[in-house]
Order: C-alpha cells, then sequence, then structure tokens
C-alpha cells in the first residue's frame, strides 16, 4: 500500500502545486480576492460595499486548525477605495508616490480625494494610488521591484532630482508626449524647463518651485529681546548689514544652555544647550555648500574630474565651526535629540531659525508655532536661496504613457495639488490662491510672503541638484558628507576635504562615456 | 523527664528544620525574582520610553526641563490664556509664578496668591527656575492614532494571514522535520543542507525574482504570494523541529511502531505529544514572524489597502517619529497589545508541556 | 535495499514532499535567478527581460578584486558576528533559565515581558532603540550620567560604539531563541536531574552534566540560525545610517553593501555576486558547524 500511496499522495501534491499555480480558488490557502489575475485589467468590479470594518466578518470567524478546510468568505470583496468615481471601461493609472513628499498619512487623504475628483469628473482614466511611505528605502525597493516585472505604475510623484536619480533611465520623455497631445510646452520658462530634464531628457511638466528662506521662530526672537531678521533683501538688520558676520553673531546670540548663557558667553555649557540659533534642515552636503553659493563639483571642461568649488569649501567649515567651535548649529545629537525634535528641529520650538523650502510647511504646527520668514543673508556679496522643483513624471515603462500624460496635464496645474505639496505654482497667476491658503492653515500667524517670492529670484546656479556624472554614487557621497561633518568632532577640514575631492573623482571617472 | 525533655527537643529540630528549608525557598525565590526585576527594567528601557513618549503630549518631549514621566505643566490661567507655573527662587523664599513673558535675564510674572500685584518683572533667569509638573498621563496621542488607523481592518486580516501561514507552516514543517529526524532517505544530509540553503541568501536579493514570478502568476495585490509558500515548509521551523525530534528518545517511537503504527499514526500519538514544547515555540516563532513581515506585504500587496495587514498599516504611521512622536508611539503601542496579549496566553502552553511530559525542574 | 529499508525511505519522501515541491515552487527560483544575474549586466531601472540585458562572463566576478569595500565591509560583519553570536546564545540561555526557575514568581509575566520586544517590528523597534541611545535626550544616556558617567558613549553617532548598538539591538529581540532554549528545557525528563542529585550531584554539576549536553541540539539550532542571520543583518543598520553605514562606515555591513549596489547604484549584476559571497560564506560557516559541532551534539533519539 505504501508505495501506492506514496505515489498517490505525490500526483495529489504536484496537481495541487499546478492548481495553486494556477490561481484558481480551490487551493490550499483561500484566494484572498478574486481580484482581475491581470494587474493591469480595468477595476469592472460592480462596486462593492466599501470595506467598512463594521460590515466586515468578525475576525472570530477566522478559522483554525487544518489549512483545508480554510473557508474563504472571512476575506472582503475587493474594493479599490480609490476607484469608486471611475468610469466602467476607464483604463487604470497607477500614481506611486513616496520618492518624495506625499505620503505623510495627512497628505494621503489629500490625494485619494484629489483622485476620487480626478475619476469623476472624466471617463477615460481611473488613477489609482500606490502609496509607500519611505522607512528606510522601502519605496525606492517597491519601485525597483515593479519595475523589474514589468508592471511599473504609471506616474510618479511628487519627486525631485535626488530621487529620479536612483532610477536614471527609467523615465519617459516628455517632450514627444507633449508633441503628440497637442501640448504646448514653450509656455514655460526655458530655464525651468531646463531644471525638469534628466541627462537632457525632459522628464516631467514643470509643477511646483520650492524657493527657500529663513524661517524664524518670533517668540524666541523677543525672549532674546532682539529685533527680527529682514523680510527684504537690502534691508538693514538692527542697523547693520544683513551679511555672514551678522548672521552669525546673531545665531549665537540665539544658542542659549540649561543656564540661560548664550553661546557668545563665555560661560556657555556646549554640553547642555537647551535652544539653537540655526538649523540647515534636511539637506545634503552640496545644500549645505550652497548656503555660499551654488557651483558644480566638477571642472565643467571635463566633468570626470572634481573639483569643488572654494565657496562650498569655504560654506562647509564655516558649517562645521558652527557645529563643533560656536556651537549655534546642532550636531547629530542634539538635532537628533527628543528635544529637539528628533531631527525635525524648527517643529521642536527650540530653533531661532532654520534654513528650509517651501515645502516645510507640510512638517510644524503652522498654527500654534509664533513664526514669518526672512530673506537669505548676502554671503561673499550674494544672495542665494537653493531651489527646489519636484515634479510629476511617467514611467518609460508604462503600458499607458498617452493616457497617463493626459492625467499629467491635469495634475500640474491643479490647485488642491499645490496645497498638499507647499510648492509655489509655477504659474505666477495661481500663487496668490496658493498663499492664500496657506494664510489659512498659518492663523493667527500672518506670514510675509513676498519673502518668498523675492527669494525664487536667488536661485542657486548651478542648482544643488544639478546633474552629477554617476548621479547615484556622487550623491551619495555628498549624503555621507553632510552627516559626516555634524556626527564626527575634531575633523582636520582640510584633509577630510582633499579626501572627499578624491573620492568624488574617483566616482566620476567610473561614470560611463557620454 | 528524660524521654519528655527528648522529645520535646526532637520536635523542635524538626519545627527549625521545616523554617529552614522555608526560609531557604523564600531566600532564593527573592533572590531569584529580585534578579528577574532588574534585568527586566533594563530590558525594558525601550518599551518604557515608548510608552512614556505615547501618554505624553509632545510638547513635553521638546519642552525645557521637563520630567521623563507623562506629565502636564501647571499652568495659571491670566486673563483668558494658560501660563506656565515655576517655583521661582526670590529673597522670601520660593515663590510659584506664572511665567508671562519670558526674557533672558528678567522675566514678566504673575503671582497667583497676590493678583492684586499685577504682572510685574522680576531679575533673574526664567531657564534656571523649575516649572511645575504634575503626573499625568495624556490619552490624546491613542485617540488620534485610533482615529486615523483603521485598527480592527488591520488587525483582523494580521490575524487571518498570521492563522493560515502557521497552520499551514506547522502542518508542512512537522512532516519534514520528523521525515528529516527519523527515516533513512539516499542523500538525506545533502537535503538538509539544500534545505538551509534556502534561507542563506538575504531576503532583499529574493525580493525582485519572486516578486517577478508573483506577478506573473498574477498573484500580486492578493495574499497568495504571503500564504501559499508556508504550506511548503520552511527551513528555519524545519530544522528547529528536527533538532527538537531527534531529541526524542527513539525507544517511544519504535514501540508504537512494533505495536503496528504507521508512521503517520506514530507521528500524532508519539511524536507530536512529546514535541509540544517546540510546537508551540514555532507556533508562536512563526506567528510573530508573519505579524512582523513588513516589505513582503508591502511589496505585494502595494495600492490594496483594504488587504494590508497590521505591520503595513502602521508603517507611516510609526515611522513619522520625528513630526508625531506621541502619535507615533501611541500607534506602535496599540498595536502591540494585541500579540503581548496573545503571547502570554499563548505561553501558558509551556506550563503545560510540564505536566503533559511528567517534567518538573 | 531490503523492503523495510524501501518503505521507510517511501515514508520518509513522502513526508518530505511539502518542501521538495516548495523548493522546487519557490525556493529554488530566486537562487537560480541570483546565480543567473551575476553573470549579466542587468540595470534595475527596466524590465528583467531579454534584451534589456547582456550576458557579460565573468565581468562581475572579477570586480570583486578590485572592490575596495569588501574588506571593510566584511570587517562590519564579522564584528558583529562575533560580539553577536556568543551573546545571543548566553543571554537567551539566562532568560530561559531564570523564567523556567520555579523560584522565580510571576514567571509568565516575565516570559511576555522578556520576548514582549520580539513582537515589535523591526521598523518600530529600531526607531525606538535610536531615541533611546540618543547621546543627549536618550534614557540610557541619562542614566549613565546620573550614576556619574560624564561622557558617556554617542553610540549611533560614534563609529567605537555604532556596531556594538546594533548588538544591543539584537540581544533586545532575543525572544525567539529564549522560546526556543525554554522549550527545550521543558523537554528534559526530571527523572535525569532525581537520578544525579541522589548521585549527589549539586546544581552546577546537574547544569553541566544534564542542562547543556540535553539542550544542545536546540543550542546547536541557534548557533547554527545565529550565524545565519548575523552574515544577513543590516536593516536596522539601513534604518539608522540612511543607506550610507554611517557613523564613518562603522554600519557598512557587507549585505548592505550588497544592497547598495542593488538598490541604490541599480547594479544588479554586481550586486548578485555580492549576494552569492554572502550565499557561500554562510554556506561554508554553517557546513563547517555541521561537520564540526554536530558531535557536540547529543541526540536522545540517536543520529539517524
Amino acid at each position: 500500500m505504501n508505495k501506492r500511496l506514496f505515489v498517490l499522495t505525490s500526483v495529489a501534491v504536484a496537481l495541487l502545486l499546478m492548481v495553486v499555480a494556477c490561481g484558481t480558488p480551490t487551493t490550499p490557502a483561500p484566494a484572498p480576492t478574486q481580484a482581475p489575475a491581470q494587474p493591469t485589467a480595468a477595476p469592472a468590479q460592480p462596486t462593492p460595499a466599501p470595506a467598512q470594518p463594521t460590515e466586515a466578518p468578525k475576525p472570530t470567524e477566522a478559522p483554525a486548525g487544518q489549512p483545508t478546510a480554510v473557508p474563504t468568505p472571512t476575506i472582503p470583496p475587493p474594493v479599490l477605495t480609490t476607484t469608486e468615481g471611475c468610469a466602467p471601461n476607464a483604463t487604470k493609472i497607477v500614481w506611486f508616490i513616496g520618492l518624495g513628499a506625499g505620503s505623510q498619512p495627512d497628505d494621503v487623504k489629500k490625494e485619494k480625494a484629489w483622485a476620487d475628483k480626478y475619476n469623476k469628473s472624466q471617463t477615460q482614466a481611473c488613477v489609482v494610488l500606490n502609496v509607500v511611505y519611505n522607512t528606510g528605502s522601502n519605496s525606492y525597493d517597491a519601485l525597483r521591484a515593479q519595475i523589474a516585472a514589468g508592471n511599473p505604475p504609471d506616474i510618479v510623484g511628487p519627486v525631485g532630482k535626488a530621487g529620479r536619480a536612483n532610477f536614471l533611465g527609467s523615465w519617459a520623455d516628455i517632450t514627444p508626449l507633449a508633441k503628440a497631445a497637442g501640448f504646448d510646452l514653450t509656455k514655460y520658462d526655458p530655464n525651468l524647463l531646463e531644471f525638469t530634464k534628466d541627462e537632457g531628457v525632459l522628464v516631467g511638466i514643470p509643477f511646483a518651485l520650492f524657493p527657500s528662506f529663513i524661517y524664524y521662530n518670533k517668540a524666541l526672537f523677543d525672549e532674546a529681546k532682539l529685533p527680527y531678521p529682514p523680510h527684504k533683501v537690502g534691508e538693514k538688520y538692527d542697523g547693520k548689514d544683513w551679511n555672514l558676520e551678522n548672521f552669525t553673531e546673531l545665531a549665537k546670540k540665539l544658542t542659549v544652555d540649561a543656564k540661560g548663557n548664550d553661546a557668545t558667553s563665555k560661560d556657555f555649557d556646549a554640553k547642555n544647550i537647551k535652544q539653537f540659533g540655526f538649523f540647515e534642515q534636511w539637506t545634503d552636503g552640496r545644500g549645505v555648500g550652497t548656503f555660499f553659493g551654488g557651483g558644480l563639483p566638477y571642472d565643467p571642461k571635463d566633468p570626470k574630474t572634481a573639483v569643488i568649488p572654494e565657496h562650498w569649501k569655504a560654506a562647509w567649515k564655516w558649517y562645521y565651526d558652527a557645529i563643533w567651535k560656536e556651537h549655534f548649529i546642532p550636531n547629530a545629537d542634539y538635532a537628533n535629540s527628543d528635544q529637539f525634535g528628533k531631527g525635525n528641529v524648527f517643529s521642536s520650538g527650540n530653533l531661532a531659525m532654520s534654513w528650509v523650502h517651501t515645502w516645510y510647511t507640510c512638517c510644524f504646527d503652522l498654527k500654534k508655532t509664533s513664526w514669518d520668514i526672512a530673506v537669505m543673508p548676502t554671503i561673499n556679496s550674494k544672495i542665494t536661496a537653493k531651489l527646489h522643483g519636484d515634479t510629476f513624471a511617467i514611467m518609460r515603462d508604462s503600458k499607458n504613457k498617452e493616457l497617463a500624460f493626459q492625467v499629467l496635464t491635469q495634475m500640474v496645474v491643479d490647485k488642491d495639488l499645490y496645497q498638499i505639496y507647499g510648492g509655489m505654482p509655477a504659474k505666477v497667476e495661481d500663487r496668490a490662491a496658493f498663499f492664500a491658503g496657506l494664510d489659512e492653515r498659518s492663523a493667527p500667524n500672518k506670514v510675509d510672503w513676498a519673502v518668498a517670492e523675492e527669494m525664487l529670484k536667488y536661485p542657486d546656479l548651478p542648482n544643488h541638484e544639478a546633474w552629477l556624472p554617476n548621479v547615484a554614487k556622487a550623491k551619495d557621497i555628498f549624503d555621507k558628507w553632510q552627516v559626516f561633518l555634524t556626527q564626527t568632532p575634531d575633523v582636520d577640514m582640510d584633509k577630510a576635504i582633499a579626501k572627499l575631492q578624491a573620492d568624488l573623482d574617483a566616482v566620476f571617472k567610473e561614470a560611463p562615456a557620454q | 523527664m528524660a524521654t519528655l525533655t527528648r522529645l520535646v527537643s526532637a520536635q523542635t529540630a524538626a519545627a527549625a528544620f521545616v523554617s529552614r528549608r522555608a526560609v531557604r525557598t523564600f531566600a532564593s525565590t527573592l533572590i531569584v525574582t529580585v534578579i528577574g526585576l532588574g534585568v527586566m527594567i533594563v530590558f525594558l528601557t525601550p518599551i518604557g520610553y515608548m510608552l512614556a513618549t505615547a501618554f505624553k503630549p509632545d510638547s513635553q518631549l521638546t519642552a525645557q526641563n521637563a520630567p521623563l514621566w507623562p506629565a502636564k505643566a501647571a499652568t495659571y490661567n491670566y486673563q483668558g490664556k494658560d501660563y506656565p507655573l515655576y517655583d521661582v527662587p526670590t529673597s522670601t523664599g520660593i515663590k510659584r509664578l506664572a511665567l508671562i513673558r519670558p526674557f533672558r535675564e528678567d522675566s514678566d510674572v504673575f503671582d497667583p496668591a497676590h493678583p492684586e500685584q499685577g504682572v510685574f518683572n522680576v531679575k533673574g533667569r526664567w531657564r534656571t527656575w523649575s516649572p511645575v509638573y504634575e503626573f499625568s498621563l495624556t490619552l490624546e496621542n491613542f485617540v488620534t492614532a485610533w482615529d486615523q488607523v483603521n485598527f480592527t481592518l488591520l488587525f483582523r486580516n494580521s490575524l487571518i494571514l498570521a492563522i493560515i501561514s502557521t497552520a499551514g507552516t506547522l502542518f508542512s514543517c512537522i512532516l519534514v522535520a520528523y521525515s528529516f529526524a527519523r527515516f533513512r532517505i539516499p542523500g538525506k544530509n545533502l537535503l538538509f543542507i539544500i534545505l538551509i540553503s534556502t534561507i542563506v541568501l538575504p531576503p532583499q536579493a529574493t525580493i525582485i525574482p519572486l516578486y517577478i514570478l508573483f506577478t506573473k502568476l498574477g498573484w500580486t495585490g492578493t495574499w497568495l504570494p504571503l500564504l501559499v509558500p508556508a504550506f511548503f515548509a520552511n527551513a528555519y521551523d524545519v530544522f528547529l523541529l528536527r533538532q527538537y525530534i531527534m531529541g526524542i528518545p527513539r525507544e517511544l517511537d519504535e514501540a508504537a511502531m512494533l505495536d503496528g503504527a504507521n508512521p503517520l499514526r506514530t507521528l500524532v500519538s508519539v511524536i507530536i505529544p512529546q514535541a509540544i514544547p517546540a510546537i508551540t515555540a514555532v507556533t508562536l516563532f512563526h506567528f510573530f514572524f508573519v505579524w512582523n513581515q513588513y516589505f513582503e506585504p508591502l511589496v505585494y500587496l502595494l495600492g490594496k489597502e483594504e488587504l494590508y495587514p497590521i505591520s503595513v498599516g502602521v508603517g507611516a504611521f510609526v515611522t513619522t517619529f520625528n513630526n508625531y512622536p506621541g502619535r507615533s508611539a501611541a500607534t506602535a503601542a496599540v498595536a502591540l497589545l494585541l500579540p503581548a496579549v496573545m503571547f502570554f496566553l499563548a505561553q501558558r502552553q509551556f506550563m503545560q508541556g510540564v505536566v503533559i511530559t511528567g517534567v518538573d525542574k | 535495499m531490503s523492503g523495510r529499508a524501501s518503505r521507510e525511505r517511501n515514508w520518509g519522501l513522502l513526508m518530505l514532499s511539502p518542501w521538495l515541491v516548495g523548493f522546487f515552487a519557490f525556493q529554488l527560483l530566486p537562487i537560480v535567478f541570483t546565480v543567473l544575474l551575476s553573470f549579466t549586466d542587468y540595470h534595475g531601472t527596466s524590465e528583467f527581460k531579454l534584451g534589456n540585458f547582456n550576458f557579460v562572463g565573468f565581468e562581475n566576478y572579477l570586480r570583486l578584486v578590485t572592490d575596495p569595500l569588501i574588506l571593510p565591509t566584511m570587517g562590519v560583519t564579522l564584528k558583529f558576528a562575533l560580539i553577536g553570536i556568543p551573546l545571543g546564545l548566553v543571554i537567551p540561555l539566562l532568560f530561559a533559565l531564570l523564567v523556567n526557575s520555579k523560584h522565580l514568581i510571576a514567571s509568565s509575566a516575565f516570559r511576555t515581558f522578556f520576548f514582549l520586544p520580539t513582537v515589535i517590528p523591526i521598523v518600530a523597534g529600531t526607531i525606538i532603540f535610536n531615541g533611546v541611545l540618543n547621546a543627549q535626550s536618550g534614557w540610557i544616556n541619562l542614566s549613565l550620567k546620573a550614576l556619574g558617567i560624564s561622557d558617556p558613549p554617542r553610540w549611533f553617532s560614534d563609529p567605537l560604539w555604532a556596531g556594538f548598538a546594533l548588538n544591543l539591538l539584537a540581544v533586545w529581540g532575543l525572544g525567539n531563541a529564549m522560546i526556543i532554549l525554554l522549550a527545550g528545557l521543558q523537554g528534559i525528563p526530571t527523572e535525569l536531574y532525581e537520578a544525579a542529585t541522589i548521585d549527589g550531584a549539586n546544581g552546577v554539576q546537574r547544569f553541566f552534566s544534564i542542562t547543556i549536553p540535553m539542550l544542545s541540539p536546540v543550542i546547536f539550532y541557534n548557533v547554527t540560525i545565529g550565524v545565519i542571520v548575523a552574515f544577513q543583518y543590516f536593516v536596522p543598520a539601513l534604518l539608522i545610517g540612511q543607506r550610507n553605514g554611517d557613523p564613518q562606515g562603522s554600519l557598512l555591513f557587507f549585505p548592505l553593501h550588497f544592497y547598495r549596489q542593488a538598490f541604490v547604484f541599480s547594479e544588479m549584476g554586481y550586486a548578485s555576486v555580492l549576494a552569492l559571497v554572502i550565499f557561500v560564506v554562510t554556506m561554508i560557516s554553517t557546513g563547517l558547524l555541521f561537520f564540526f559541532g554536530q558531535r557536540l551534539v547529543y541526540y536522545a533519539g540517536g543520529e539517524s
């Protein structure tokens, strides 16, 4: 009997496996959904009841014990919450969110609302969200798996240059899509278009601009009985020029230890700092260098040779001394501590001035904090407000590029989306409405948004996120560099910078030929 | 008389003996428990930190000189606004004053005990004064977490996934482990090494081929990629069960075999009862493995939020730690509650294991 | 082959079949795929299909020789393993003995609390640990300062301490190992202890002559799995060092190096070579363990 039993069972198991492989629901494991096998198939389900937990079967009905006896009905019918308003034959357009802003739980609600609104407004496309909150780099990994399986999303965004660099070559060229759709790209500022190109390929329609400026905490200035920083370029601060020297002095006065000594005092205790004067929030090595002006880390005539601009070196040394000698910028330990908001330093209320972009309106209490914004100081007789310009991109392997482009043209002009991402509309006439929306969120604070408009006139040229040879690796080096500066005491900066340049040079030389 | 004396002294000796034994037992219990408590306090510091964060308003984390335990800053309402109270050293002793407007070297304060004085200025640095805090548990973070996260759905999804997957794992792994432990099969050692080799590649190296496979099968967007492989055994659990079964004396199953039981009967009637502690361990092991699995469900279920397990469903909330530490910690704490209770109930099995095998150390 | 032997073989294979099927269905593919990729120049930015990659022979393997990060990253992983494996053996054993002790009051609660960290998802656990070990506000350093240590370690900012901090995190999540040892302790027949006590063995003697040998199968399991896990370890490092192995490469574990090649730099071919290095090194270590370690293990059921 045994041999027969063995053969029979083996056959049974093999059959079982084949059945499983074909996805029929008569498997030892229940088929969780009757979802269409093809991920790209239109979601043509008759809209079932939404998956309200109250209507769903109780978990007590969940089976235990024998796997073969497991019934299927414990699982809700497939409901794509964002496809409720879709037309019956609409083509699914997957919008992937997670490489930049937009995956915060509060944002996702608004994005879903946008997709619903859009889906109801037309019959061709059905926008479905794929949202990954980026932990470690899960969102990047998930996107990569989708690409490798030939199952990529159609639209990705918002995404900046840094996020796109990890998938260089995966993006669709927008120019032919725009031409085919009769979309006029010439109405955009050529500089802006240039800014939206990766290695010469236009990868998105300019959407939002994120100039940077100084966010300042008014309460902390009041406490120190110091006047607020200037809101206009050329304005004096306390009768003095708004330059690096006076900016540094101010930041030191706004840095206070537990006993109430500020960083200009000789009694100042650097091990017990309770308030910092300045922070360059969430940027990399290039961003830190750009405080002193835009630049490129290579020789423009020979991109394979790393040459670090002198003013970047100066900016890094200033930054390093500010952290470890003058103590008015928090080091990594302080910045990541509970008292300083675990890295979100301005939100803690213990930071006087933070240099960051308009998108930072995402991440602190706009109402409770008493805040306003100020212009950048003049450094080496020029003003630099580094600029971000995120966009939405289409994946090269998307199966519905033309339709995705249609959706894209609607996204880049949508007032609601500007609000979600805190991006100034690329189109000037939309800005008043944008700022009015921010004012509503910030009340009772009255923020001087003219500062943001003015800082847009002083972008970093070349941009701190500009193209680099071997971009993923080069960017990696600049990420590490910033962390290194904030984590490491007693660094010989000249030596460290020389090493950085050598590392960059090696990476640039590795770059594939153009 | 002498007899009596002897009797009494014998009695005392017996009593002394009994009490000495009781004292010794009591002493070892005390020592072991105290050591255990000490270790546990150190060990649970991170969880204490998490809970403290969850029960604090976020403002307490960033406030200066705030206590580490959850507390509420005592305030005084002056003209419709709340101001924090500080114990301020003055020439006439320590006074409890409301800090109306802080400055570096002096501050505007208000004395609730002497409202007639109005707001007045005192010299001295407010940062050196001690703020007044009262112990208080803030539930706000939990309320927000509960409102934002559909815990019912997520818990249910995770439970279903974990139960089915664990059932499949137990079923397949017990069979396979029994086979590896007890049967003479040609090339068994090689097979066992191959089995081990399947868990040696880093999971990140396997995710792309598996994702491609499951996409081609049309399984992405369903639970199948998370459930089906569980029915085909895995090296971690097979290896563990094999080790345990190999530790069970052979006489027991040989006796059953001699009685005419076939191997399956032997497995059910002899091996499984003997291996209950190990099976319990594997059950817990695998159950919580599925419970905490993060990246796989994330990738396979992308966009299907109604199918997310708790690990993925709370991911975005737990990791926004720098924006909303309290809410994030509260979410993590709620997500932890159910598995903790389940473990507490399940580990009683280890006590029962003692009864079944008659082992009492 | 005798009838009995072939009968035994058939039964054995039958019961093995779930795994054999699963091996060919799910477990073999990733290994074959990785080997295949290691001979290609597939760049993870397009669909994996013919035409999107070329076979490049042993080119990726040759890169191993010139890669300056091989040795340092191996060093990080080895250091972690050399500290982590012994800790992962001894501490769970002590915990298991503690919660198995009849002298412990409320041992159920102790079991639950020692296991609790294991139930916390690794992402949340790492974030919490990062908070607890923060040099300024972390509870550990606040306690150390309260004990009079004025300059406690800067843990995750200091390359000297960061690796060890992750060892602590790993120890924190050792509930599984504790449970496995606890199960092992439950399986030791009481008669053995009784007999030994009658023979006059004291507690320490009983521990080394009975408990350890009887536990040796599961100890062997814990060591083997400990080795495999240690050679794969890097996810918390990824969360703490922002994919870069910060501080200063001290958390650049070998598998993180692999991960960066694959998922940050899109060099799937070379990444596969690195994955295979992990595979080979781990298999060799496991093989050595089986070859030498197995002899130290006492199986009451005998070797089969």
